[in-house]
């Protein structure tokens, strides 16, 4: 029964692609690439924002579990928030700071993205530091490693398997968020930035949708986020499996 | 008499569950110096290797204290290298960067770092593995590597916990051997090494004395002098001598 469902939405999906590229393509379809690469910059931005704290305090929450004890509870309960809820705080928020439609636009596609994909990072990150093995830590310290060379040599290098994992799970949520993100249609007029989840949304809005269009927009991202992960996540991935991977 | 390069006293150590009390060691005491080999050998469980620990400074004691030329020991002295059981080897630096870490900690310039690092790499019959991963390495070449990396901070003391035993019996016997070739180069450091092991047998083949625990809490039984001439062999009567007394005041 499961098996001729699927089949049936993979043939119906199929017949859908074919007839899409047989007929001529909306002229909609030449924003998809300059779409396509500010979502990308967005993503990025929110993502090096990510890093950018999350990297120290995942180090600090896996090294100190006793300082962290208060800390970690707190990050869980703001993490299981998810970023659609948090929506209108963000949207106020970034009326607020910037005080001008197309500027707050801007800012809040950014930090929705944010808070969508920066918990994926550091809850990844805390459980790669605390996987660090004991005698790891213990050679470290009695050897005298600390400050720039602790990072360099032990934090850092422990760091890369779980922030690989984090990073391809915290682009999926990105990417995800851009569907809320790029449209605010309870805000009159909606405002929006240019991007593939803003052209979603306006297709799906559009009465009655335009169903060439959401095809074309959902089948960019696909490309988009397969080559990321054959071409970029994999390849690291396999390198990191096989260098910093910890034997305990 | 020198002064004595490191004096533990009276050392106790515990743990505190549900406010219930384990004591693990129960007031060592002894002192190491120059030219000292001691092996401190103790059944499974009897806190030896808690021991090792807090004289290098890894662990605090309840009470008691070590004192390492004088002073309260610090982990990061660099005149006291310690070599892991689980040879403790960071799987994403060449064999060469292992050995250089406790340089690079001390902030020797890299090419002085590399010169010294190789000096120790070859003293432990590794050259040509400079840049090799660990992964890549057999367990007893990991732990040449540990050893190297020892002794390139060119400590006075050696602290080495149960350094053979996650090793095979052969590379483990050649692994001693080299040891004691080393110990008797009076050019290469360490001035002083500190063994644990629960081998008897290994105790008695290296160490110049051995210190026996006993089981739950660590208690000192005995300290020996072995007097035994160098190649030591294991099948003379007076090297089993030393071994059954050993074995009878652990049992």
């Amino acid at each position: 029964m499961f098996i001729a469902i699927l089949l049936l939405v993979v043939v119906a999906g199929m017949v859908g692609l074919v007839r899409l590229f047989l007929s001529p393509l909306p002229p909609e379809a030449t924003e998809l690439p300059r779409a396509a690469a500010s979502s990308f910059v967005r993503l990025a931005l929110a993502y090096a924002i990510a890093l950018a704290w999350t990297i120290p305090l995942a180090a600090w929450i896996g090294r100190n579990p006793r300082g962290s004890r208060y800390v970690t509870p707190v990050l869980e309960v703001a993490a299981s928030l998810p970023a659609t809820a948090l929506l209108p705080i963000i949207v106020g928020f970034a009326l607020f700071a910037t005080a001008s439609l197309g500027p707050a636009a801007e800012l809040s596609a950014v930090l929705i993205a944010l808070f969508s994909m920066q918990w994926y990072l550091l809850f990844n990150l805390i459980a790669g530091v605390r996987g660090i093995p004991d005698d790891l830590n213990e050679a470290a310290r009695s050897f005298g490693l600390r400050g720039r060379a602790y990072w360099r040599r032990v934090l850092l290098p422990a760091m890369v398997p779980s922030l690989l994992t984090g990073s391809i799970t915290a682009w999926g949520a990105g990417w995800n968020a851009l569907i809320v993100s790029e449209y605010i249609p309870f805000l009159n007029p909606p405002p929006h930035v240019s991007g593939l989840g803003y052209l979603l949304d306006i297709a799906t809005f559009n009465k009655p949708p335009d169903n060439e269009m959401i095809l074309l927009t959902i089948l960019m991202m696909i490309v988009i986020v397969l080559a990321m992960n054959k071409l970029l996540w994999r390849p690291l991935y396999n390198r990191a499996a096989v260098k910093y991977r910890v034997e305990v | 008499m020198e002064a004595p390069l490191l004096e533990v006293t009276d050392v106790t150590k515990s743990y505190f569950e549900n406010g219930k009390e384990f004591k693990v060691l129960d007031l060592i005491r002894f002192e190491l110096a120059e030219r000292d080999f001691v092996c401190v050998v103790g059944p499974s469980g009897c806190g030896k290797s808690t021991l090792l620990r807090i004289i290098v400074g890894l662990e605090p004691p309840t009470s008691g204290q070590v004192l390492f030329e004088g002073s309260p020991i610090r982990a990061d002295n660099p005149q006291v290298a310690m070599v892991f059981q689980s040879f403790a080897l960071f799987p994403w630096l060449t064999v060469a960067q292992n050995v250089e870490l406790g340089l690079e900690a001390q902030g020797i310039p890299p090419e002085d770092r590399r010169t010294r690092a190789r000096k120790f790499i070859d003293a432990v019959g590794l050259t040509g593995f400079e840049n090799a991963f660990p992964r890549e390495l057999s367990g007893g070449m990991k732990q040449r590597v540990g050893l190297a990396r020892a002794l390139a901070i060119e400590p006075l003391l050696l602290c080495m916990d149960e350094p053979f035993s996650s090793l095979d019996p052969l590379t483990a016997q050649n692994l001693r051997d080299e040891i004691l070739q080393l110990w008797a180069n009076p050019d290469l450091p360490p001035k002083a090494v500190l063994m644990v092991t629960h081998s008897i047998e290994e105790a008695v083949y290296l160490a110049d004395r051995v210190i026996v625990l006993s089981s739950r809490p660590g208690r000192m039984v005995a300290e020996l002098e072995i007097d035994l001439p160098r190649p030591r062999n294991r099948k003379e009567p007076e090297f089993y001598g030393w071994v059954d007394e050993i074995y009878s005041l652990i049992v």
